[in-house]
């Protein structure tokens, strides 16, 4: 059983992706074990009202129940609020890096209120590709470690899943008692060996960031890692199948 | 993994250690399959522009190295600016010590004329030329290369093998840039397991001018293992992947 927490469907202007229907990359994730997956559409990030994409998102999937649909949430388009009460989505990402507001403002508090009382699982992209690799006119800047922590430290009670950040990253974020890292970036020689050494691996969860990353590639830093295999089962799912209830 | 490649051996062509003491590296190379490995060097660890005792120092650990372990191969690390005289000498230290190439990282930009030393030397030692590129949207370091900047390298040298690290970070875009040049190659290293530039390359270039590289630097930087699924998780074919993985590194280092 494998839960992959961090996948996209949808247009992306600068995707280039092998999979060319929602079907292909299904039989992908499948064929890597993933037995449930976690999907938001990346145009949702862009669109000036998330909500319009989502329920395409919603459409999309529907002959795929193995998939999970994840709202997008842009604290500037104040109807996130109906979309948090809406019984459509069992978890919210923001994506902070796109928003044309910062992490400090009140609407952004506003938002994490919503989901403190609906006790909702909120994941956190903290970018979309390498910023190295970005189209040189369409920079876009992943959000200060700071600001998360101190957003995490305001509202202890959300769990909070940050997905695609660096290693270094990963170990300040996951001190925090209710932030998660997901290993879809991660990587060093021996990626989980090194990284249990920094954090307990109940902090790590399964993330692929499939179609922009190869799934297989998330999965091989676990099923290649020479560590007890009741520890890879953590990291594949018991650590986030829990909170796939909430709700 | 489920590719259906069987069960051929691999051959990494851009790896880095910091250290000589390297059997953890290839302890974990082997539990992967992944049987030869190309030394490129420590080449940044006296920054982007290390003086001649330093660039010594680098290749003599490669040369410790691939004298110790016949599992290795080496290529000696320039710094094209410390004149053609050093360089030239550097080069021939190496070829004797059986390197069989030359990598060049970020000390100078490929358009520079000292570059030219370097491929002249290659030329005439029979050498490969490992030349890091990528385009970076967040500004070069030191004199970094993009895959334009080989375009005359390329074009003057025909003969030199040249084979450009970091197909990721080249990008859709240096794939072009050098697709007119036969004998440019590209490793399949750099940024993340991003899907889509391998197979994108095997249709612009052609399976044999690419070549498996993880581009670890052990003991610190990328994992064998998701490395290696760049390649087998790739959406190209069986004997596509044999190349890559293997045949293409064999044929250009003259192996079996």
């Amino acid at each position: 059983m494998i839960v992959d927490l961090n996948v996209h469907w949808g247009h992306w202007p600068r995707g280039f992706w092998p999979w060319k229907t929602l079907g292909g990359l299904v039989k992908a994730l499948k064929g890597c074990g993933i037995t449930r997956a976690l999907i938001s559409s990346p145009e949702s990030i862009l669109y000036p009202d998330p909500v319009e994409t989502d329920r395409i998102l919603l459409t999309r999937i529907k002959p795929f129940p193995f998939l999970t649909p994840v709202a997008t949430l842009n604290p500037a388009v104040l109807n996130f609020q109906k979309q948090i009460a809406g019984k459509d989505f069992v978890a919210f990402r923001l994506v902070p890096a796109f928003w044309d507001c910062s992490l400090k403002e009140k609407t952004v508090r506003k938002l994490l209120t919503l989901i403190q009382e609906r006790k909702r699982l909120l994941l956190i992209q903290m970018r979309l590709e390498d910023e190295r690799s970005q189209f040189y006119p369409l920079q876009v800047p992943a959000p200060k470690i700071t600001d998360l922590l101190a957003l995490a430290k305001n509202f202890p009670s959300v769990k909070m899943v940050v997905l695609n950040v660096y290693f270094d990253e990963a170990v300040q974020l996951a001190r925090q008692p209710n932030v998660w890292v997901d290993l879809s970036f991660l990587e060093r020689f021996q990626t989980l060996k090194s990284l249990l050494t920094v954090l307990p691996v109940e902090k790590v969860v399964f993330g692929s960031h499939a179609p922009f990353l190869y799934p297989e590639a998330a999965l091989a830093k676990v099923m290649c890692a020479r560590i007890p295999e009741r520890v890879k089962g953590a990291i594949l799912f018991r650590n986030s199948q829990r909170w796939l209830s909430i709700g | 993994m489920k590719d259906r490649i069987g069960k051929i051996s691999f051959y990494d062509f851009h790896v880095h250690t910091r250290t000589t003491e390297i059997f953890p590296l290839l302890e974990e190379a082997a539990g992967l399959r992944i049987s030869r490995m190309n030394i490129l060097g420590d080449v940044l660890r006296f920054g982007y522009y290390p003086e001649k005792e330093q660039v010594k120092q680098i290749n003599d650990e490669t040369g410790y190295l691939i004298k110790r372990y016949r599992c290795l191969t080496g290529f000696a690390f320039i710094n094209p600016g410390l004149g053609e005289k050093l360089v030239i000498a550097e080069i021939e230290r190496c070829a004797g010590l059986g390197f069989r190439g030359i990598k060049l990282e970020v000390s100078v930009n490929a358009r520079d004329r000292r570059v030219r030393v370097v491929m002249e030397t290659a030329r005439r030692l029979n050498m490969i030329v490992v030349h890091h590129s990528w385009y970076k949207a967040t500004g070069k370091s030191g004199g970094e290369s993009e895959p334009a900047d080989l375009v005359p390298l390329a074009e003057a040298f025909p003969e030199v093998p040249l084979v450009v690290a970091h197909l990721r970070g080249c990008g859709f875009r240096g794939i072009q840039d050098l697709k007119p040049y036969p004998q440019v190659y590209f490793d399949t290293s750099g940024s993340q397991p991003v899907a889509g530039i391998l197979e994108y390359a095997v249709e612009q270039l052609g399976p044999e001018r690419i070549l498996f590289g993880s581009d670890v630097y052990f003991p610190g930087g990328r994992d064998f293992s998701v490395q290696l699924a760049c390649v087998r998780a790739a959406r190209i074919g069986k004997s596509e992947k044999k190349l890559i993985l293997s045949g293409n590194a064999l044929r250009l280092l003259g192996e079996k």
